[in-house]
């Protein structure tokens, strides 16, 4: 397997604390990674400095083996999709608006919407079926709904990578269900792939490939879900104890607090 | 009614009533004199009061009322979508103020007397400065908040700062200068005056215009907007400075007309949506029409002196405004 995302020796900080130290990771074609750890390991900063949003303070990052700063701006964002934590809306806009927004890298800044976006877009809705929502105000809707928009958006760019922080925290079990399907089985297709910041472990080890656990900045523990969710490594980073069973559909279901 | 309906009616109702306003502004004035008869003479080539008044104290009057309308709400759209907030303007983020100051000093010191650019390139000069201010004091991560209030206290500064200017200057009708610059006003505006102003309003329309795309990618907050591919740096110095070219352009020979940049979005959000690139040039044209209508009005109302246009357009957006606020109070978050 080839990377198509590659970082290497990451580092990043913010005045005296060092956020991020000697992060080295690689994303393959068609395969979900899953970034885990306890709050405040840096997992937000990370996928911020994966999506090219943040600036590391040194490191290496290659989308394809090109260097994120020779890469325009517009093609690396056809390329790769941020989906932000709680898809934050800032006015009451239309819902078909905001999937628009998700044809922006493929924009100039006068062009309109052309038959391609259109076609994009029509398959984004199609897909995550919310045609429903459409001609909604979406400060009108719920949580789980204003995701699956904001899904829908990362969609219409028909982006190889989709970069997602924290997609589920928010949401109803049904809701995590189905945009954790969504990006699954987007990013099953051959080249594409998914970088997922998640709190919910049985999810971690449900639907990504491999985890990496993330702990005070460094990456603590990367493998296959069932190796990085050992009993000693819950302890140690989370400090929990879990009850796990790695057999489909995996569970691990936090029990009990050590101290 | 739809919105998109609603939109389409919003920008007929704003086209036609450009014209209107234009014909009552150009028909109003201390002086009779007939508007038909001036534009019969001028064609005929005949030198006539009529004619006179019409091409040079009418004419550059109306249509420096729609520029600087439009610079102004256009400029207030911007800020808004920029900040993603409904509270910024220019004039209560004291770039407007700050222009004025600049203005001021530059002609009651004596240094216009190098030419007719040192003005607009002053209060130009003053307005791109307090958005640099503003956005440097702000620091790294700008909540829109601070940003608003920093441009409050500096709005009280350059305020205060003005005064004094004007108090100091060597110059017997400080007080009536004090209220023209503050509250603004068109009258006695000439041609060299709307030529002088013009072309830089112009490049701040299209600066501010280029940047409608982003805007719009602007409500999904910074970090999406950058993961969409926008240079936020580069996109925030052509807003900013599109600002600061248009607003300072208007002060520098309007004065400081406040509440147009504040209040024309609100007024057509509801009509046109919230879409803050679409919004911009919408809200251009609002703020064309409002200053026109507020500038006729200035020259119907009787008394012994005409009334600031600042006052009008504060009198009449005022309570309209409150009303908007109430009714979307829910949507306003």
């Amino acid at each position: 397997m080839s990377a198509i995302l590659q970082a290497t020796n990451i580092n990043w900080r913010i005045g005296n604390a060092q956020i991020l130290q000697d992060i080295s990771l690689q994303l393959n074609a068609g395969e979900i990674v899953g970034i885990i750890g306890p709050n405040g390991a840096g997992k937000s900063s990370l996928l911020n400095i994966l999506a090219g949003i943040t600036e590391p303070d040194s490191g290496a990052l290659q989308l394809h083996g090109a260097y994120y700063n020779t890469l325009e701006r517009r093609a690396f964002a056809r390329q790769l999709a941020y989906l932000e934590q709680e898809a934050r809306i800032n006015w009451p806009l239309l819902t078909e608006r905001v999937i628009e927004l998700g044809r922006s890298p493929h924009q100039s800044a006068y062009s309109r919407l052309e038959e391609t976006d259109n076609t994009a877009i029509a398959q984004a809705i199609a897909e995550t079926g919310i045609a429903h929502l459409l001609g909604r105000n979406v400060a009108t809707l719920s949580q789980g709904e204003k995701m699956l928009v904001a899904l829908t958006r990362v969609f219409a760019t028909q982006p190889q990578i989709i970069l997602a922080d924290e997609p589920v925290a928010a949401l109803d079990p049904n809701h995590q269900l189905m945009i954790m399907e969504l990006i699954n089985s987007r990013s099953r297709n051959k080249s594409n792939a998914a970088l997922i910041v998640l709190h919910d472990l049985s999810l971690a080890a449900r639907y990504c490939d491999r985890l990496i656990l993330l702990d005070g900045g460094r990456v603590a523990s990367e493998g296959s879900p069932s190796a990085v969710l050992s009993d000693e490594n819950l302890r140690e980073f989370y400090k929990i104890e879990c009850y796990s069973d790695f057999n489909e559909p995996a569970v691990v279901q936090p029990t009990r607090r050590i101290n | 009614m739809k919105l998109t309906d609603r939109s389409g009616f919003s920008l007929v109702l704003l086209l036609l009533s450009i014209p209107l306003f234009f014909y009552l502004n150009l028909n109003s004035g201390p002086t009779d004199a007939s508007i038909l008869q001036g534009i019969q003479d001028l064609i005929r080539g005949e030198q006539s009061t009529d004619s006179l008044i019409f091409i040079e104290i009418r004419l550059p009057r109306a249509i420096l009322a729609i520029c600087i309308g439009f610079s102004l709400a256009l400029s207030g759209a911007a800020l808004q979508g920029l900040l993603i907030n409904p509270l910024a303007s220019p004039d209560l983020l004291g770039v407007s103020q700050t222009g004025v100051l600049a203005a001021v000093i530059v002609l009651y010191y004596g240094l216009s007397a190098f030419g007719w650019f040192i003005i607009p390139l002053a209060a130009m000069s003053g307005a791109l400065l307090a958005a640099a201010l503003i956005f440097i004091l702000a620091g790294r991560y700008q909540s829109a908040l601070t940003i608003i209030l920093i441009g409050i206290a500096i709005n009280a500064m350059t305020m205060a700062m003005t005064s004094l200017a004007l108090n100091f200057a060597p110059n017997p009708f400080a007080l009536q200068e004090i209220y023209f610059w503050m509250l603004g006003s068109l009258s006695n505006r000439s041609n060299n005056e709307l030529l002088f102003a013009l072309p830089f309003m112009l490049v701040g329309w299209v600066l501010i215009l280029s940047c409608k795309r982003f805007l719009d990618a602007m409500s999904l907050g910074e970090a999406t907007a950058k993961s969409l591919g926008f240079n936020i740096r580069q996109q925030k110095y052509l807003l900013v400075t599109g600002v600061a070219f248009s607003t300072g352009a208007a002060v520098a020979v309007s004065g400081n007309i406040s509440f147009i940049g504040l209040m024309i979005p609100h007024l057509l959000r509801p009509l046109v949506g919230h879409e803050p690139g679409r919004l911009l040039f919408y809200s251009g044209l609002g703020g064309a029409s409002l200053l026109l209508l507020a500038d006729t009005l200035v020259q119907l109302l009787p008394g012994a002196q005409e009334l600031q246009v600042g006052v009008v357009t504060a009198a009449l957006g005022g309570p309209f405004f409150l009303y908007l606020i109430f009714k979307n109070r829910h949507v306003l978050r």
